[in-house]
C-alpha cells in the first residue's frame, strides 16, 4: 500500500446508485488466463488457495498417520521398516504442524479479515501473495526429499545429537532445515501483513474494542510468530552450518546440544498457541450466531487471547523437564504452564455461558464448535497435568503426550476449522453445505477421534513410548492399539464425508443468501460470494454487531452500511487510526503482478541449490529474485500522473 | 470527516486519560513477569551450573546470596506489576462511565475504547502479578539444585 500526500475529499455514495459497482468491478477484477491467476493479489483468491492447499496437506498427513496406525494395529507387524516409520512420523508431524495447522488459519484469516474489518484488501496485497507462494514452495521442497526416501527422519522437533551429521549423514535433515527456513519467510511476511492490516485498515468506527475475536486471535498469533520464528530459523541455520560446514553450535564435543532444545521450544510452544488462538477466535465469533446472542464476556475473551500468547512465551522449558535442569529453574516454567490455564479457561467459560444463556440452533457448524469445547477441556486438563514437573517425568515421551497433543491440535484446530468451513462456506462459494451429510460428518469425526485418541492416554500410563515402530506381544498394549487404529479409520471416514459434502455442495448445494445464518458481523453485509472489491462503499460501524443493532437495542447508535466512502479512483481503501479507527488517509493499493510468484520461485531455486551445494543454481535464483524485485517496485505511473487522486481524509 | 464516521466517537472520554498511562497499565505486568522469569531462570541455573558441570557441594557455594537477589528481583517485579494495576485502576475510575453500563456491561460488550483498555490493564496486571507471586513462593519452597538427572 502507499499513501498520497495530496489532499482530496473522497466522495460518499449511497448503495443502489446507478453504475455503482461496474467501475469497481473493472478496477478490482482479476485478469483472465494463467498469467492473471498467477498475478492475482486479491485476498479472497489467496485465502481460498491457502485453504485448498492446507486441506491437501491435511489429507497427506492423515494418510501418513493412517499407515502408521496400520503398522501399530497389532504387535510385531512389519508393514513398514524402522527407517520408513521414522520418515513417516516425522513427515506426519511436519505436515500437520507446519503445512496444515498454521496455513489453514492464514487461509481463513486472509479470506475473512478485510470482510470482517470493512476494508477492500489486506494492507500489503503483494506480500500476501508472496506469503502463499513461498508456503507452497516450502511444502513442495519438504516433500521432494520425502518422495525420494530422503525426507526428514528425526521427529518434528529434530533433536540433536540424533540430527547431527555423525548420526544422520543423509540429506534428510538438511532438507528439513532449509525447508523450515524457507517456510519461516512465508510466515514472517504474512504475519507482518496481518499486524499492519489490523492497525491501519479497519473501517471507520471499528475501534479496537469492536473487532471480532477472530481478528484478535490472528493478530496475537501474528505478533507471536514475528517474535518466535527467528528463533527456529536461526536454530535450523546453525544446524545446517554444523552439518555442512563443520561449525560446532550443537555438537556434543564443543557445542551445546541443549541449546537446540531451547531455541526450538522458544519457537515451538508459542507456535502451538499461534495455531490454536485464531481457531478459538472462529468459535468465539461463530458460536454466538447460532446461540442468537452476543458472546458472553467479550472483553475477558479478547484479553485472554492476548495473555495466553504472552504467557505462551514463558512455558517453553516444560518440554525440557526431563533434561536435568535444576528444579528451581524448572519451577518458573511449571508455574507459567499452570497459570496459563486461567486465560484458557476464561474462553471455555465464556463459550459455555453463551450456549447456556442463548437459544442454540443446532447446525453442523454449531456441533463442531461445541465439540471443540469438549475436546479443549480434555486436552487442557492433560496439559495441566504435564505442567507439573514430577508428573511430566513419568509421562514424557509416552503415548499420553501423543494423546494430549492430538486433543489440543485436532480438538482446537481441526474441529473449529471444519466448523468454520460449514459457517463460512456459503460466503466463500455462494452455496450451502449439506446439513444432513454434515451431521454424519460431525458424529463420525467426533466419535472416531475420541475412540482413536482417548485410549492413548491409557497406553501412555501403561508405559508405551511414542515413536516406536512396533512393539512385542505380551506388553498389554495390543487390544488398545487395535481400538486406536479402528477409531482412526472412523475419523478418516468422517474427513472423507466432509470432502464428499464439499464436492457435492459446490455443484448442487442450495444457493446461499447474503446472510444465511442471520449473523452479526460485516462479512455478511456483502454478497455471497463477495465482489472483487468487497464493499461498494466503505461501511462505518457504531458497535461490535453492525447487523444485530436493531435486534439487540444495546444503544441508539446505528452503523452505516448503505452509505459511505466510494473510493473509485483506482484500487483504493481507507486508512484509519490504530485505536479508534478514525479515517485519516486514502491508501492506494497495488495492481496484480507476477512478481510475488517469481520471487518465491527464485527463493525456492536458491534453497534447492543450497541443499545440493549447486552454487550456480543459487546464483540463478538470485538473478530471478532481482528481476522479481524490479517488477515489484517498478513505479506505477497511473496515479502519479493524476495529482490529487488520493490523499488525506 | 462526518459523513464517514458513525454518530458517536468510539471513545468519547479519551481526553480524560493519557495514552501512555493506559499502555503502562497494559504492559507493566507482562514486562515485569518476563524480567522476573528471565533473570530468575538465569540466576537460579547459574547457581547450580556455573559452568558446564553442576556444582557438587551442598548447599552450593554462593547460593545464599543468589537466593537473596532472586527474592529482591521478584519483589521488584511484583511491585512493577502492582504499579501497572494501580495506574490502570486510576484510569478506569476516570473513564468508567464512558459508555452506558458499568463494569459488568463493559466486560460483556466492550463498548468505550478507553475504558476497554483501562479494564484490560487491570486484568492483565492482576494476572501477571499472581504469576510473579507464584514464582516467589517457588524460590522459598523449591530445592535449588535438585535435578532428576544425577
Amino acid at each position: 500500500m502507499s499513501a498520497w500526500e495530496d489532499t482530496r475529499a473522497p466522495e460518499t455514495r449511497r448503495l443502489g446508485a446507478p453504475g455503482l459497482g461496474r467501475e469497481l468491478e473493472e478496477i478490482w477484477g482479476e485478469k483472465p488466463g494463467l498469467l492473471g491467476w498467477i498475478s492475482s493479489v486479491d485476498h479472497k483468491e489467496i485465502g481460498k488457495r491457502y485453504i485448498v492447499t492446507a486441506f491437501a496437506f491435511l489429507i497427506l498427513g492423515g494418510l501418513e498417520a493412517f499407515v502408521m496406525r496400520l503398522q501399530l494395529a497389532g504387535p510385531e507387524l512389519r508393514l513398514l521398516t524402522p527407517e520408513a516409520y521414522d520418515q513417516l512420523f516425522t513427515m506426519h508431524g511436519v505436515t500437520m504442524i507446519f503445512l496444515y495447522a498454521a496455513p489453514i488459519l492464514s487461509g481463513f484469516s486472509n479470506y475473512l479479515w478485510p470482510l470482517l474489518l470493512g476494508s477492500r484488501d489486506m494492507a500489503f496485497p503483494r506480500l500476501n501473495a508472496l506469503s502463499y507462494w513461498i508456503y507452497i514452495a516450502a511444502g513442495l521442497f519438504l516433500y521432494a526429499g520425502f518422495v525420494v526416501g530422503r525426507g526428514p527422519n528425526d521427529g518434528w522437533f529434530n533433536y540433536v545429537p540424533y540430527a547431527d551429521r555423525a548420526h544422520d549423514p543423509g540429506i534428510n535433515i538438511d532438507v528439513y532445515a532449509l525447508g523450515l527456513i524457507l517456510l519461516g519467510i512465508s510466515t514472517t511476511v504474512g504475519s507482518a501483513n496481518f499486524v499492519v492490516t489490523f492497525l491501519r485498515t479497519r473501517c471507520p468506527g471499528m475501534s479496537v474494542n469492536r473487532v471480532p475475536i477472530l481478528t484478535w486471535g490472528t493478530l496475537t498469533a501474528s505478533v507471536g510468530n514475528l517474535l518466535a520464528v527467528p528463533s527456529v530459523s536461526l536454530a535450523f541455520f546453525l544446524l545446517w552450518m554444523d552439518r555442512q560446514f563443520g561449525t560446532h553450535f550443537f555438537d556434543t564435543g564443543q557445542g551445546q546440544p541443549l541449546l537446540w532444545q531451547h531455541l526450538f521450544w522458544m519457537f515451538g510452544h508459542p507456535w502451538v498457541y499461534a495455531i490454536v488462538l485464531p481457531a478459538m477466535g472462529m468459535v468465539s465469533d461463530g458460536l454466538p450466531t447460532f446461540c442468537r446472542r452476543p458472546l458472553v464476556g467479550y472483553t475477558p475473551v479478547a484479553l485472554a487471547t492476548v495473555t495466553t500468547m504472552a504467557l505462551g512465551f514463558g512455558v517453553w522449558v516444560h518440554h525440557m523437564f526431563a533434561t536435568g535442569l535444576p528444579s528451581l529453574s524448572l519451577s518458573f516454567f511449571s508455574a507459567a504452564s499452570i497459570i496459563i490455564v486461567i486465560p484458557s479457561a476464561v474462553a471455555v467459560f465464556a463459550w459455555t455461558a453463551t450456549i447456556w444463556t442463548g437459544r442454540p440452533v443446532i447446525t453442523t457448524a454449531f456441533l463442531f464448535f461445541a465439540g471443540m469445547i469438549v475436546l479443549f477441556v480434555i486436552g487442557g486438563v492433560s496439559g495441566f497435568m504435564t505442567a507439573s514437573a514430577p508428573l511430566d517425568w513419568q509421562l514424557t515421551d509416552t503415548y499420553f503426550i501423543v494423546a494430549h497433543l492430538h486433543y489440543v491440535l485436532i480438538g482446537i484446530n481441526v474441529f473449529p476449522v471444519v466448523g468454520g468451513l460449514y459457517y463460512w462456506f456459503p460466503k466463500i462459494t455462494g452455496r450451502m453445505l449439506d446439513e444432513r451429510l454434515g451431521r454424519w460428518n460431525f458424529w463420525t469425526m467426533f466419535l472416531g477421534f475420541n475412540i482413536a485418541f482417548l485410549p492413548m492416554h491409557l497406553l501412555g500410563v501403561l508405559g508405551m513410548p511414542r515413536r516406536i515402530y512396533t512393539y512385542p506381544d505380551g506388553m498389554g498394549w495390543s487390544t488398545t492399539n487395535l481400538i486406536v487404529t479402528l477409531g482412526s479409520a472412523l475419523f478418516a471416514a468422517g474427513v472423507l464425508l466432509l470432502l464428499v459434502n464439499v464436492a457435492v455442495s459446490l455443484r448442487r448445494g442450495a444457493k446461499a443468501s447474503d446472510n444465511p445464518w442471520a449473523a452479526p458481523t460485516l462479512e455478511w453485509a456483502t454478497t455471497s460470494p463477495p465482489p472483487p472489491y468487497n464493499f461498494a462503499v466503505i461501511p462505518s460501524v457504531a458497535s461490535r454487531h453492525p447487523l444485530w443493532e436493531a435486534r439487540l437495542g444495546e444503544s441508539d447508535a446505528r452503523s452505516r452500511l448503505d452509505e459511505g466512502l466510494l473510493l473509485d479512483h483506482g484500487r483504493e481503501t481507507i486508512a484509519t487510526t490504530p485505536l479508534d479507527a478514525e479515517p485519516n488517509l486514502i491508501l492506494e493499493m497495488p495492481p496484480d503482478t507476477p512478481a510475488p510468484f517469481l520471487l518465491a520461485l527464485g527463493l525456492a531455486i536458491i534453497f534447492s541449490g543450497a541443499a545440493g551445494h549447486w552454487w550456480w543454481l543459487v546464483g540463478l535464483g538470485a538473478v530471478l529474485i532481482i528481476v522479481a524485485l524490479l517488477i515489484w517496485f517498478w513505479p506505477n505511473r497511473t496515479h502519479a500522473d493524476e495529482p490529487g487522486q488520493a490523499g488525506h481524509v | 470527516m462526518s459523513t464517514a464516521f458513525p454518530q458517536e466517537h468510539p471513545s468519547p472520554h479519551r481526553n480524560r486519560v493519557r495514552l501512555l498511562g493506559l499502555l503502562f497499565g497494559l504492559a507493566a505486568g507482562p514486562a515485569a513477569w518476563i524480567g522476573q522469569m528471565l533473570l530468575g531462570y538465569g540466576l537460579s541455573s547459574y547457581a547450580c551450573y556455573p559452568k558446564d558441570e553442576p556444582r557438587t557441594a551442598s548447599p552450593p557455594p554462593g547460593w545464599n546470596g543468589e537466593q537473596l537477589w532472586l527474592l529482591v528481583i521478584n519483589l521488584a517485579c511484583l511491585a512493577l506489576a502492582l504499579a501497572g494495576l494501580l495506574v490502570a485502576l486510576a484510569h478506569w475510575r476516570r473513564v468508567a462511565q464512558e459508555k452506558a453500563g458499568g463494569a459488568h456491561h463493559m466486560l460483556n460488550l466492550g463498548e468505550g475504547r478507553a475504558r476497554f483498555m483501562a479494564l484490560s490493564g487491570m486484568l492483565t496486571s492482576g494476572l501477571f502479578a499472581a504469576t510473579i507471586l507464584f514464582n516467589t513462593v517457588n524460590i522459598l519452597g523449591v530445592p535449588a539444585c535438585w535435578s532428576i538427572v544425577r
